[in-house]
């Protein structure tokens, strides 16, 4: 278990790669104010920490380096881990500093990223996928909520275990490497594939309405009314939440009094 | 009045739900981050172990998207969606009245829930600096082993967080659904009915205005006219 360099690879044993990407699952545990997701981070490194540093003084230093803040997208940081644990590995002199900018320097940028590839891009996208699916064929439920997590997780685990593989082998000549995934164009067209499934989507949600048995096709025009109202709503500053209150009376009212 | 088999069934219902939905609850922060606790998934499961699947489903349908989009600013502080959709499940208590008119009542009362739960994932975020600071006093003292104490207890307190919202909410909200149920008329079940059929249309403005640019409209138009010309094919086939 052993770090060694050969032709400027980084080796660690396989299985503390996997134990770290399995503690890496609870980066966000310990996540607070003060310093966000430093102290999960560092559970995540510290078998790289109990390997190159076995003397107190010097592992007492490696664990001060990694208190301060950090903060990121939780998978992306798999990314600064691999990277981290590539400079910790090799670096002799001056690693206080360079894991300092390392962590600076790429947390910022791929949590931005992060939490526009997965957050606002592939989750809503997937999502989607299995609201479509169960509008319009609810029988199979359950397997439209496992496609959802299968295409969700594809991609987070390819970050948490390839970016974290390809950051240890790298370090941080990574960017060069993140730069040629297109990462940003990628999350772009995540979103132009996102807005494709909630048009299918809305047209399942006003075709469902309209073959209910009581409404009927009033049904299907008063979905799709609701569509347009609280986006009006929602676009003169009404919160979600609260618009949903809204369009309820509306509706309630509409099927008690008129319908 | 509420007989005791009722109130029984409201417990059975609140723990159950209350524990599931705070171990699927530890995905959206806690631990892993896989999607399980996002209404499409969490909800939908959740259904199928109170033994109503459309009433997780219809919870999926209306709170995925609601918050698609939402930043907290200040003191505002958007609903978790992943605890609104379990609350409905864990609300909805099987007791007379409709599906429609007991989903729709519930989520009247699960969003308040789900604002409470984001606040309450604010406060945890803050206590868990008492946990860094042990943490890290430990650990410079030369005690490794905690580190994997302080993970573990910031687990436990997100679980104990979502639990104890999840297991007082359903109860105490539980009994008022089906108390109010009961007073109203038929008539009510028909406006609920219309509720239910189209609450997912805010969801769905809401991602809307989330994805606001032209080339994501051009998509969602592409989407909605595909899709409506098969619905309208397959009606007319069959």
């Amino acid at each position: 278990m052993t770090g060694t360099r050969q032709k400027g690879e980084v080796l660690i044993s396989r299985r503390t790669r996997a134990e770290m990407v399995v503690r890496s699952l609870f980066i966000q545990a310990t996540n607070n104010f003060e310093r966000m997701l430093s102290f999960g981070f560092l559970f995540a490194l510290w078998p790289v920490i109990k390997m190159k540093y076995p003397e107190p003084e010097a592992r007492r230093r490696a664990v001060i380096r990694h208190l301060s803040f950090f903060n990121t997208q939780p998978y992306f940081a798999n990314c600064i881990l691999g990277v981290v644990a590539n400079v910790e590995l090799r670096d002799g002199r001056n690693v206080d500093a360079n894991v300092g900018n390392v962590k600076r320097a790429m947390m910022g940028a791929l949590g931005a990223l992060g939490d526009d590839l997965f957050w606002t891009g592939l989750m809503p996208a997937a999502a989607l996928v299995a609201l479509f699916l169960n509008a319009t064929m609810p029988r199979y439920a359950l397997a439209w909520a496992i496609v959802a997590l299968v295409i969700y997780n594809i991609f987070q685990f390819w970050a948490r275990i390839k970016l974290f593989g390809v950051g240890l082998r790298l370090g941080p000549r990574i960017t060069t490497y993140l730069k040629m995934l297109r990462l940003p164009q990628f999350a772009l067209a995540v979103k132009v594939v996102a807005a494709f499934a909630l048009g299918l989507f809305t047209a399942a949600v006003v075709w469902r309405a309209g073959q209910d048995g009581e409404f009927g096709l009033t049904g299907g025009l008063a979905a799709a009314a609701a569509v347009v109202l609280s986006f009006g709503l929602q676009s003169i500053g009404i919160r979600p939440g609260l618009c949903w209150y809204l369009v309820a009376a509306v509706a309630a009212a509409l099927g008690i009094l008129i319908l | 009045m509420l007989d005791v088999h009722l109130i029984a069934a409201c417990i059975e219902r609140a723990v159950c739900v209350a524990f599931v939905g705070a171990l699927l609850g530890l995905d959206n922060i806690a631990v892993g981050q896989f999607m399980l606790a996002q209404p499409a998934v969490g909800a939908v499961l959740l259904g199928y172990v109170v033994g109503e699947p459309l009433l997780g489903i219809w919870a999926a349908l209306t709170f995925q998207l609601l918050w698609v989009g939402q930043i907290p600013v200040g003191a505002y502080a958007p609903a978790s969606a992943p605890i609104t959709a379990v609350a409905v499940v864990g609300l909805a208590v099987p007791a007379g009245a409709p599906l429609a008119s007991r989903a729709v009542a519930a989520a009247a009362l699960a969003i308040p829930v789900g604002v409470l739960a984001s606040k309450l994932d604010i406060w945890v975020k803050s206590r868990n600096v008492g946990i860094l600071h042990r943490g890290e006093n430990d650990l410079l003292d030369g005690r490794p082993f905690a580190l994997g104490g302080a993970v573990a207890k910031g687990v436990a307190r997100f679980f104990l967080k979502d639990f104890f919202l999840l297991l007082t909410a359903i109860f105490v909200g539980s009994v008022i659904i089906v108390l109010a149920l009961k007073k109203l008329t038929p008539a009510w079940d028909r406006g609920f009915e219309l509720v239910f059929l189209v609450s997912p249309a805010v969801g769905v403005a809401a991602a809307l205005r989330a994805y606001w640019k032209r080339r994501n409209v051009l998509a969602f138009g592409a989407g909605a006219a595909g899709a409506a010309a098969v619905f309208y094919l397959v009606s007319i086939t069959l």
